[in-house]
């Protein structure tokens, strides 16, 4: 019997866990033109109503435009921000043992886990003026709740853990030896992480950074409780996007989504790219 | 094959049920898409409407609720929501409805007394205990020393109403002088702290997080929160002039009628101008029309000069167009 | 440069990793810590290069004390049993490391560290590979460059942990060779980690063997092998056959088994150990032992015909191994259950209370030659 099933798969050598190659590769595609392409497709759609120039005007106009460099400048402090403290905190619960260690990891994905507009809210009782940390920082002239620095806290709060997941195994993967070896061989500890555990790790930093901006710039529940919204100066893009759902203009606000979304792509093929070519070079492939 | 048949008249008992179920708990059910803060007020008055109507017509009658930003319960609706009747607290989300895919007849604004508006509010002030700034009228909320909060006008009614009592305001004060009203309500603008996206945003910033001196929504909300933080010492300053702020209700003809409701939706929002209605929404704080209730609750309310949309900019439309469109006045006035 | 280990102990949590143990290492050896796993052979290779702690005792190199010292300062060269080579740098870059880290009035010219990388690479015969990435090498050119790497800095003490243990048969008896010359050419004091017996015994100046955390016995590989002095050390270094008795006039016997051992007063619970090549097999017992013995199983593979017997008549803890030539073999050809005894020429005698051995060696009696006692069961086959 164990004779017969051994040599059966060594005869078809195809035969794999998973069901045919053309079935599931059929419902990867289905799949991702239900849940992806169709959404996107839509939004197209939505605009596609609008002339070159309406589209234009929509996605310059200078409140939004606005908009964009708040987003984009608080989406990049961020995730600066999580690339330093993300990487961190997977660096702890990696390379160190020590007590509520595992309550610590499971924390981690709290931002996940949270309704954005709970985490949002919370946090801009934590930084307002009569909050825990607000009148701590404000005797220190920090203003964070209902300031441009609200958002930035709010949008690293909610895409922390696309750093320390995507660090963490890559952490935990990484040969205790390499270091070893470095360390052996006279490096400093400043340079063997710059030299030796840097460069493994930067690749997956690099897309934990990313995938936090991008959901950064795409945050709206989180952001909206404690940026304080002014025009011109903590209106970000989704506030705009909403804006314009509002006014039943779902032309415009799907113009301007396409803005986002296209900013999003555009970084994400451009790290894909990237990390293939290093990649490949690492792995010998 | 044989457990096929069994499993077919299984499904059947469960639907026979589901349907036996449902009959057997109401005869009649009516959905009213509504707006955020009035889940109370319609809870209580469904209550008093299912009571009415047993005694009407001997029917048992289910009211559904569905709450939400009024604006984005018009969209649900538009995109297929089957509501029955719509209570907001924006004439131009009605106003959509006929617009987009013609649900409400054009004239619904006749089709009830008051404009097809059972009550009324207007737009107050929630000041810190012992009105510390001495804010009494809209032109003290320019002062450089004051700073207030209210919900964006961009995402929020309740922003709007407030953004044309201030204009009204502005109207009255520097007549047939476009640049002194502008510059006033663009310093009115310049005042706000923070522009949270709805009313219940705004009221959190204020009494939770101790932003600004003034808080400015409906006077029924104002009323709610005094009742709600006791400890706070807020009190309510109604300024001499502000905005009627009309709170519609409709009946959505095309949905009504395909659930063959259209009856019992007319009679549901027509009970809200009975007395006893009447004197129930005066308890949540809203301003009625009808007069023995105004008397009772006199001293609740005290007397405001109210301006009209149509006093202000002519209509609905013209104030959307004018004011709140892309590049309208409100961004103008916002523009640095 | 020589190195001393003073009185080191190491305990991870409940496991006491190393005893308290010294050990001294002549300057220009090379030396081989032998052991099972967990025998403690490799903590204490770690400790030496500084990359563990020792929780007591010291280490000393050329009489200076460097149990305080970092590892990055103590300048040995360490090859770890996977390579650890930077994936993301190249070959030349991998062996350039440890100078370009160098503190700046240390450090070679950048022309020089060229020239220094390409002699180790020509040394390690990679010069061709330079430009190449760790994951386009073979495991053997890996291990080389490994190698390069921890040379670089001219370190006077060269550690390898396991060095060979990833790499298949072939590729490791090369890079064997290939080591023993380039130690005889370039005379640092190395220590290497094994598990394997063989590759001690042919690497080593000096073998070390460990068993728990201890060390059992340090000697040139021929003293070892012809001295062993402890019933670990023997089993350690390949099979071994056994007669377990008690000793009564002269003779230590169980069952229908026995041996003499002249000089002995009588004992209980005693323990002769043979090796496979200091036995041989017979038709008749000879005058100084009686080792019936039954073939269970014969392997051809190898320089020698492995004969497995079990006791007949007698009882022994596991099988008993004797190695014949072919030539031997093709006379005999024995077959599973063919009778035959063993005849000892040197004895391994273990007291109860006694762990060293003593040597037992039988004069060689008027050989009964295998030969004529092979043709001699031919016939009676």
């Amino acid at each position: 019997m164990s004779l017969a099933i051994t040599s059966a798969i060594s005869l078809n050598p195809s035969k794999r866990v998973l069901p045919g190659f053309a079935l599931s590769l059929g419902i990867s595609l289905l799949f991702i033109s239900l849940i992806l392409l169709l959404p996107i497709t839509g939004l197209i759609v939505q605009t596609a109503g609008m002339s070159w120039n309406e589209y234009w005007s929509v996605i310059s106009d200078p409140r939004v435009v606005a908009s964009y460099r708040v987003t984009l400048w608080a989406a990049a402090w961020a995730s600066a921000f999580n690339g330093v403290v993300g990487l961190l905190l997977a660096w702890v619960l990696v390379r160190y043992e020590f007590p509520g260690k595992r309550i610590v990891d499971a924390l981690m994905d709290l931002p996940f886990a949270l309704p954005t507009a709970v985490a949002g809210i919370t946090l801009s009782a934590l930084f307002a003026e009569n909050g825990w940390y607000g009148a701590i920082l404000a005797e220190a002239g920090i203003k964070v709740a209902f300031t441009p620095l609200g958002i930035i806290v709010a949008m690293s709060f909610t895409s922390l853990p696309f750093v320390v997941r995507t660090v963490q195994p890559v952490l935990e993967d990484l040969a205790v030896e390499d270091e070893e070896a470095a360390i052996s061989m006279g490096g400093s500890d400043l340079t063997v992480f710059r030299r030796v555990i840097f460069p493994s790790l930067w690749p997956a930093l690099l897309t934990g950074v990313a995938l936090s901006f991008t959901r950064s710039l795409g945050e709206f529940g989180a952001v909206i409780f404690i940026a304080g919204n002014m025009p011109y100066i903590s209106e970000i893009t989704s506030l705009m996007i909403f804006v314009r759902l509002q006014e039943f203009d779902y032309a415009a606000a799907s113009a301007i989504a396409s803005v986002v979304l296209m900013a999003s792509l555009v970084l994400l093929f451009l790290i894909n790219i990237w990390q293939a070519f290093y990649l490949r070079r690492i792995h010998g492939r | 094959m044989k457990t096929f048949k069994r499993a077919k008249s299984l499904v059947a008992a469960i639907v026979l049920g589901l349907g036996v179920a449902h009959t057997h708990a109401a005869d009649q059910s009516l959905l009213n898409s509504s707006y955020d803060i009035s889940r109370e007020l319609f809870a209580s008055y469904n209550e008093h409407f299912a009571a009415v109507w047993k005694e009407k017509t001997g029917n048992q009658v289910d009211v559904r609720q569905s709450h939400g930003g009024s604006s984005r319960q018009a969209q649900a609706i538009i995109e297929g929501l089957r509501a029955d009747v719509v209570t907001f607290n924006q004439v131009t989300d009605i106003d959509i409805l006929h617009q987009r895919g013609k649900l409400v007849p054009e004239d619904w604004r006749e089709q009830l007394p008051n404009s097809s508006s059972p009550y009324y509010s207007t737009m107050a002030y929630l000041v810190r205990a012992g009105n510390p700034k001495n804010i009494q009228n809209w032109d003290d909320l320019a002062r450089e020393d004051v700073s207030s909060v209210f919900p964006n006008p961009k995402t929020s009614g309740n922003g709007r109403y407030t953004y044309l009592a201030a204009y009204g305001f502005a109207q009255q004060a520097f007549p047939e002088d476009q640049e002194a009203i502008d510059g006033f309500v663009r310093t009115f603008l310049n005042r706000v702290a923070v522009f949270d996206t709805g009313g219940r945003g705004a009221t959190t910033t204020f009494v939770e997080r101790g932003i600004g001196d003034v808080l400015i929504t409906f006077e029924s909300e104002v009323n709610n929160i005094i009742a709600e933080f006791p400890d706070h010492n807020f009190e309510v300053v109604v300024p001499k002039v502000s905005f009627l702020a009309e709170f519609p209700v409709a009946v959505v003809e095309r949905h009504a009628q395909r659930n063959g409701n259209l009856e019992l939706a007319r009679a549901y929002l027509e009970e809200l101008y009975s007395e006893e209605a009447q004197r129930l929404l005066a308890g949540f704080n809203y301003r009625v029309h009808n007069e023995v209730v105004q008397q009772e609750f006199a001293d609740q309310f005290p007397a405001v000069e109210l301006l009209t949309i149509e006093q202000i900019a002519g209509s609905w439309d013209n104030a959307m167009e004018v004011h709140f469109a892309n590049g309208g006045k409100l961004d103008q006035l916002q523009r640095r | 440069m020589s190195i001393r280990v003073e009185g080191v102990s190491k305990r991870f949590g409940k496991f006491q990793a190393l005893e308290p143990l010294s050990l001294e290492i002549p300057d220009g050896q090379l030396v081989g810590l032998l052991g099972p796993s967990g025998s403690g052979k490799t903590t204490l290779l770690r400790i030496i290069a500084g990359l563990e702690t020792a929780d007591t005792g010291r280490i000393l190199f050329h009489g200076e004390d460097v149990t305080r010292v970092h590892v990055r300062d103590r300048r040995v060269g360490f090859v770890f049993q996977h390579y650890a080579l930077f994936r993301h740098m190249t070959v030349a870059a991998n062996i350039a490391f440890g100078l370009e880290v160098m503190p700046k009035h240390q450090r070679p010219s950048a022309p020089e560290i060229k020239k220094r990388v390409q002699d180790l690479l020509e040394m390690v015969q990679l010069g061709h590979l330079a430009s190449r990435y760790p994951a386009q090498l073979s495991g053997g050119q890996k291990q080389r460059v490994a190698l390069a790497r921890a040379l670089a800095m001219q370190p006077q003490v060269l550690l390898l942990d396991e060095p060979f243990g990833a790499l298949d048969a072939k590729v490791r008896k090369d890079l064997r060779r290939w080591l023993r010359n380039l130690h005889d050419e370039l005379h640092f004091t190395s220590v290497f980690v094994t598990h394997d017996q063989e590759e001690a015994l042919e690497l080593s100046d000096q073998v070390v063997v460990m068993s728990a955390g201890r060390i059992e016995q340090v000697d040139t590989p021929q003293t070892l092998y012809a001295q062993p002095d402890s019933r670990f050390v023997l089993g350690f270094l390949g099979h071994i056959n056994v007669l377990q008795g008690d000793i009564t006039k002269g003779r230590l016997s169980q069952g229908n088994a026995w041996i003499s051992v002249t000089d002995q007063t009588d004992a209980k619970e005693v323990e002769c150990y043979f090796r496979p090549h200091e036995v041989k097999l017979q038709t008749q017992p000879a005058s100084h032992a009686h080792l019936p013995l039954k073939v269970s199983a014969v392997s051809l593979i190898g320089a020698e015909v492995r004969v497995e017997l079990e006791a007949d008549g007698w009882s022994s803890p596991e099988p008993w191994e004797v190695g014949i030539s072919h030539s031997e073999y093709n006379a005999w050809q024995p077959m599973r259950g063919d009778r035959c005894f063993a005849v000892p020429e040197i004895g391994h005698l273990f007291s109860a209370d006694k762990s060293e051995p003593e040597l037992i060696q039988w004069q060689a009696k008027p050989p009964v030659s295998i030969k004529s006692s092979v043709v001699s069961l031919v016939h009676t086959a």
